[in-house]
Formats: structure tokens, C-alpha cells, sequence
């Protein structure tokens, strides 16, 4: 059971919480009476800036589930440029749905969202706070390919200073018995408050400039993309977009267990040969991000007695 | 030995860090009774002190504190005692606590968090009383002492 009506953080979440929610995503995947536990209910997808992908996969979930969805996805289609507070359109959605998705451009807008409405509230992303449904999905995607979620060794590779992606992952993470392997340009680097939590936690962890020494030594390798919009400065960026890409011939010698995972999009930090290879897992990646957002909202709406 | 004038109604503010008390006045500033000369206020630094070795101390002659402005105190110096003096008698005497959660005391920081776009109350956790730590409810930044703005 998830001890709250919503879903903002991935730090709200326990092991047992994260291995429920998992175990539940498993249970749905072949149920068929899934179709029908939400018929007559609405999700709203409140999405104050784009994001094509997670969008789709919300309102395929709630699809899924035999629901209905309401929202918009951009600022510029809600009422906040007219001068309406964020509190007004959330009380008034509020009256129009059953359940909410919710991203917006501003950190803790989600939390703050939960306090509003009564219905359930899931984040779908806070500015570069919070995207606890990613995390999951991610966390998903690592147990369904190795079977487990302990006793692996997990590289995280890219822009880990300003990724949030990462930095949320690796606090879920912290919860499993793994060794991370932390690999960044310099400038890139974990920040700070991330390595005292994974020492608090007593997880063993590496950092590493290139990947390359370790590759076959890993699980799991996580690669993400150097986000352009986390720069003031265009030509640090510039400097750093390229650091790392990763090839075909480079997974040759690897545990066959080996996974490539990526929170897409991607620019060119992986090249498209690796896509046929049997270690690119970001497509199916990407796949069960729907499967998550159905166990999510399956849950929370048990848990609220939402649903017949 | 008198270290500084006893007053007969207002507010005593003792065993601040020493070399604290400037960053208290920036909160008492904020004070109208104060800032508007209403009371006179004494500041002692570095004085002796049995309780941490050096402290600084500040008598507000004829003035006192909401509880709020006591929490606001209370943040940038966490081990200090405030008595109240009325008639030139201690009627009541504490140990500042930083609260386990601040309501509406402190801003945040973050320019993008979402209590700095809508109009709504502000809401941290102390992390740490003594090192000046607290985390925004909503956007999860953590604050340190330099970073504090009040409300």
C-alpha cells in the first residue's frame, strides 16, 4: 500500500513502497480485467509546459485501464497567462477529474498541487525537481531485465551534475544493495549532497571520466544526454555535448546480461547501431513507462477508493 | 560586573554566538517598534560566558517579540535565551528551539519554487538547528544561514 494519496517525490517512496508498486506493474502486465477498473473515470494530464512523451504515455495508461482523459499541455492553453492563480485552475480541474498528472515548470508545484486537491496527484515532472514516475520506470526496467534489483553493478553515465533523471534514480537506487559507477566530464559531476547520501547509505559507488575500463564489468549502463537548457553558457555546453557517445563495437566483450538504458530522448550520446543490438533495452525502457503510470494510477485510485 | 545597562521593561536577548548579534539586528531591523525608535536597543560582543565561550548579548529597552519575530531569532541563533522584563523583574525566561518545521518564517531561495510564483505560505524543514540547515517543503532546495530571507 503507498502510505500517501499522491505521487510527488521518489524520497516519499520506501523499498517496500518502490517493490509494491513494481510487483503491482508485473501483476497488470497479462490482466486482462485490467481494461475495465476504470471505466467512467477521467484523468486530468495538467501540463503547464510540453512534454510529448510523458503526456502519451499517461493518457495510454489511463486508456488502458478503460478510462477517460482531460487536460492541456502547454502554459499558453491554460488560464495562468490570463492572471489565474495556480491554486484557481487546480480547484477547478479538480471538479472535472478523478485523478491528476500534473508537470510544470516551477519546483514544488506538484507538492504543493497534492495540498490542493483532494484527488490523487501524480508528478509528472517539477521544473528540476522531482519525476518520480520516470524513476520507477526506470527501477522497473533494471528489475524485469536482471531479475533483481541487489547485487548489481550500475553505471551512470553523462550530465550528472544538473540531470535530474539521474540524481532521482540514484536516491532510488540507494535503497537496493548496487555499486554505482559515476562517470562524467569533471565539469559534469555528481554533486555533492548525492555522494553523502549514497556514504549514509553505505553504497559503495566509483567516479570515473570514461566508461570505457569498466564496460564489462557492468549491469547496467544508464546514459543520458547533456541537456542543453541546464547552460547559461553556450559554449561550456558546447564543449561538453559530446563527451561521451556510445557505439556497437564498443559492447563487444560485455556481460550478456548487460542493459542500455537511456529516459530518451537522445540526441547522439548513443549511436543508432546500438539499437539492434540485444543490450539496447531504452525502447522497451520507454514501453513501460505506460506499464508503470497503469499500476500508479491503479493504485492510488484502489487506495482511494476511486474505482468500483 | 555590569557588563551593560539593566533595563526596566523589554526584551533581553542573551548568549547569542559570538560575533552573531550584527545578523540578529538584521532581523530586529525588520521590527517597526524598533526601526522606528521607538526602543532602545544595547548590543554587548564578546563577553565572557560560562555557558559558550564567548557571547554576544542585546537588551531592547521597551521592546518585545511577537512569536513569530522569536522563531525569526531563533534561526540565527539557535542556542540563545530571551527574558522578558517588566518593572525591572524577569517575568518570563526561555531557550530559543528551532522549530521542526518553519510556517511561513523563512522564503525560499529558489527563484523557480513554487512558493515564489503563487501567493502562498512558505514551509521548511530544519535539517539542522545548529548548522543553520533547512530543506523547502515544496521544492526540496536546502537553505543554509547566508541564504536566509524573511518572510
Amino acid at each position: 500500500m503507498l502510505s500517501s494519496k499522491d505521487i510527488i517525490s521518489i524520497k516519499d517512496l520506501s523499498r517496500e513502497a518502490i517493490l509494491n508498486i513494481l510487483d503491482t506493474t508485473d501483476q497488470l502486465l497479462d490482466d486482462e480485467t485490467k481494461y475495465e477498473t476504470m471505466r467512467g473515470k477521467i484523468l486530468a494530464t495538467v501540463f503547464y509546459e510540453t512534454s510529448t512523451r510523458t503526456k502519451i504515455s499517461f493518457n495510454v495508461a489511463m486508456k488502458r485501464l478503460g478510462g477517460n482523459v482531460i487536460g492541456f499541455s502547454h502554459l499558453k492553453n491554460s488560464s495562468f497567462l490570463k492572471g489565474e492563480s495556480f491554486y484557481d485552475t487546480l480547484k477547478i480541474l479538480e471538479g472535472y477529474c478523478d485523478i491528476m498528472a500534473l508537470r510544470a515548470p516551477w519546483e514544488g508545484a506538484a507538492r504543493y498541487a497534492g495540498e490542493i486537491v483532494q484527488v490523487p496527484v501524480i508528478n509528472a515532472g517539477d521544473g528540476a525537481n522531482q519525476h518520480p514516475t520516470q524513476t520507477l520506470l526506470d527501477l522497473y526496467t533494471i528489475r524485469r531485465t536482471q531479475g533483481r534489483l541487489d547485487n548489481l553493478k550500475i553505471g551512470l553515465l553523462g550530465d550528472l551534475k544538473y540531470g535530474r533523471t539521474v540524481h532521482s534514480l540514484l536516491l532510488g537506487l540507494g535503497l537496493f544493495n548496487v555499486e554505482l559507477f559515476l562517470i562524467s566530464p569533471k565539469q559534469l559531476k555528481i554533486p555533492n549532497r548525492y555522494q553523502r547520501y549514497l556514504e549514509n547509505r553505505e553504497i559503495r559507488y566509483h567516479q570515473m571520466p570514461d566508461y570505457r575500463a569498466i564496460l564489462k564489468e557492468l549491469d547496467i549502463l544508464y546514459v543520458t544526454r547533456v541537456q542543453k537548457e541546464r547552460f547559461a553558457d553556450e559554449i561550456e555546453y558546447a564543449q561538453l555535448k559530446d563527451s561521451y557517445i556510445l557505439t556497437r563495437s564498443e559492447l563487444k566483450g560485455v556481460r550478456e546480461n548487460l542493459r542500455v538504458l537511456h529516459p530518451l530522448p537522445r540526441v547522439n550520446e548513443i549511436a543508432t547501431d546500438v539499437d539492434e543490438s540485444p543490450h539496447a533495452a531504452y525502447f522497451e525502457q520507454a514501453k513501460y513507462g505506460v506499464n508503470v503510470r497503469e499500476a500508479l494510477i491503479y493504485m492510488l485510485m484502489k487506495a482511494g477508493k476511486g474505482m468500483s | 560586573m555590569k557588563q551593560i545597562d539593566f533595563i526596566q521593561n523589554g526584551t533581553v536577548i542573551d548568549h547569542i554566538k559570538a560575533g552573531e548579534s550584527f545578523k540578529v539586528l538584521e532581523v530586529l531591523q525588520m521590527i517597526e517598534h524598533i526601526s522606528e525608535g521607538q526602543c532602545k536597543v544595547m548590543i554587548g560582543c564578546n563577553f565572557d560566558s560560562g555557558v559558550i565561550s564567548r557571547k554576544d548579548i542585546i537588551k531592547i529597552s521597551g521592546g518585545f517579540l511577537t512569536q513569530k519575530e522569536v522563531n525569526q531569532v531563533s534561526l540565527i541563533a539557535p542556542r540563545a535565551t530571551v527574558s522578558i522584563i517588566r518593572n525591572s523583574r524577569i517575568i518570563d525566561k526561555y531557550k530559543l528551539q528551532v522549530e521542526s518545521e518553519l510556517h511561513n518564517i523563512i522564503a525560499c531561495r529558489n527563484p523557480n519554487c513554487i512558493t515564489n510564483v503563487e501567493s502562498m505560505p512558505t514551509r521548511f524543514h530544519t535539517l539542522s538547528a545548529d548548522a543553520g540547515e533547512f530543506q523547502c517543503h515544496y521544492c526540496e532546495v536546502i537553505m543554509e544561514k547566508e541564504d536566509l530571507r524573511f518572510v
